[in-house]
């Protein structure tokens, strides 16, 4: 009786944890999206991957500004 | 920066000069390119630097720059643009020997870590190349030298790599002959600190009393008697003296 009730605490427990790590995800999404969404953002093409920001820097022969900002936090 | 220079209408047209990389810290692994921020060797946010075709770092981490005036981003967009142009003059025109001196000591100044002493010594020598970069040279050398082997030494360090005591011990080798040499760093120098701590372990290890009291001068003139590593310091010349220290060849 007992290990059942600690199997179903610790399932409780496991259950809350995921909610709020999904819960902090949609959070931290949510953020991400709204700060795609800046003027800043719309007011230039910017590229969003180094990747292709490098293509792009080998097939214009330009360098490469990087801005290093976060959505996370203001 | 977002909500002012990033809106305005010399960055408008002055992007037209450069590819614009936004990369966005989400806390979100699924995101493009997280992380990155450290790869750079940056520390905060908002961070901007200029980067080559191949990702690599040519401008804005030391010192930290912001491009929040016109003036302000062509001081880096100048410079980057400069070695762009020099990159391609060596590339079309192989001969030209001053453009290939030029580039090799600008790109050396710019990442020190990453330097050839030799070549930028040979280059320094071209005709053609710039009196005050050659002056830049000169003053930065023993700096140079030194970040050369600290750096891998330092990040080594930093992400517990294997090779660390390796690179250590290449690190205070170097340092230790660069003094025996002649060849320091002053006060105001990039590592001063690390250079002289490192010299006098390099000292150490090789049994050079001589050596390691002239860095221990420098060091305790530098940061006076109640330095927390002073002390330690000391107490390894003690040691050295006693016969107890190990050297390395």
């Amino acid at each position: 009786m007992l290990k059942l009730k600690i199997g179903t605490l610790t399932t409780s427990l496991l259950m809350v944890a995921t909610m709020a790590m999904a819960q902090d995800d949609a959070r931290m999404e949510k953020n991400y999206q709204e700060k795609l969404q800046k003027k800043f953002v719309k007011k230039i093409e910017w590229v969003t991957t180094l990747a292709e920001a490098r293509k792009i820097s080998e097939k214009k022969g330009l360098p490469i500004l990087a801005y290093f900002t976060r959505s996370y936090s203001p | 920066m977002e909500g002012g220079p990033l809106l305005s209408d010399w960055w408008v047209e002055e992007s037209k000069r450069f590819v614009p990389y936004l990369n966005i810290s989400a806390m979100l692994d699924e995101k493009p390119d997280q992380g990155m921020l450290s790869q750079y060797g940056l520390g905060g946010y908002p961070s901007f630097i200029f980067l080559d075709t191949d990702g690599v770092l040519l401008y804005g981490r030391e010192p930290y720059w912001r491009p929040d005036s016109k003036s302000s981003l062509e001081l880096g967009l100048g410079e980057v643009e400069s070695i762009f142009k020099l990159r391609k003059r060596v590339e079309d025109f192989p001969e030209d020997l001053a453009a290939r001196a030029h580039l090799t000591l600008i790109e050396g100044l710019l990442n020190p870590a990453r330097a050839n002493i030799v070549a930028m010594g040979e280059a320094a020598k071209v005709e053609g190349v710039p009196a005050d970069l050659v002056e830049k040279w000169r003053a930065s050398r023993a700096t140079i030298r030194f970040l050369a082997v600290f750096d891998p030494y330092r990040t080594a360090y930093k992400q517990g790599s294997e090779d660390r005591e390796e690179k250590r011990t290449k690190a205070i080798t170097t340092c230790y002959q660069m003094v025996k040499a002649g060849d320091r760093l002053d006060e105001e120098a990039e590592g001063f600190r690390p250079f002289w701590v490192l010299a006098f372990d390099g000292a150490i290890a090789a049994g050079d009393e001589k050596i390691a009291h002239i860095c221990l001068e420098v060091y305790e003139d530098a940061y006076g008697v109640q330095d927390r590593y002073l002390k330690k310091m000391k107490e390894k010349c003690k040691d050295m003296a006693r016969g107890n220290t190990k050297t390395v060849g």
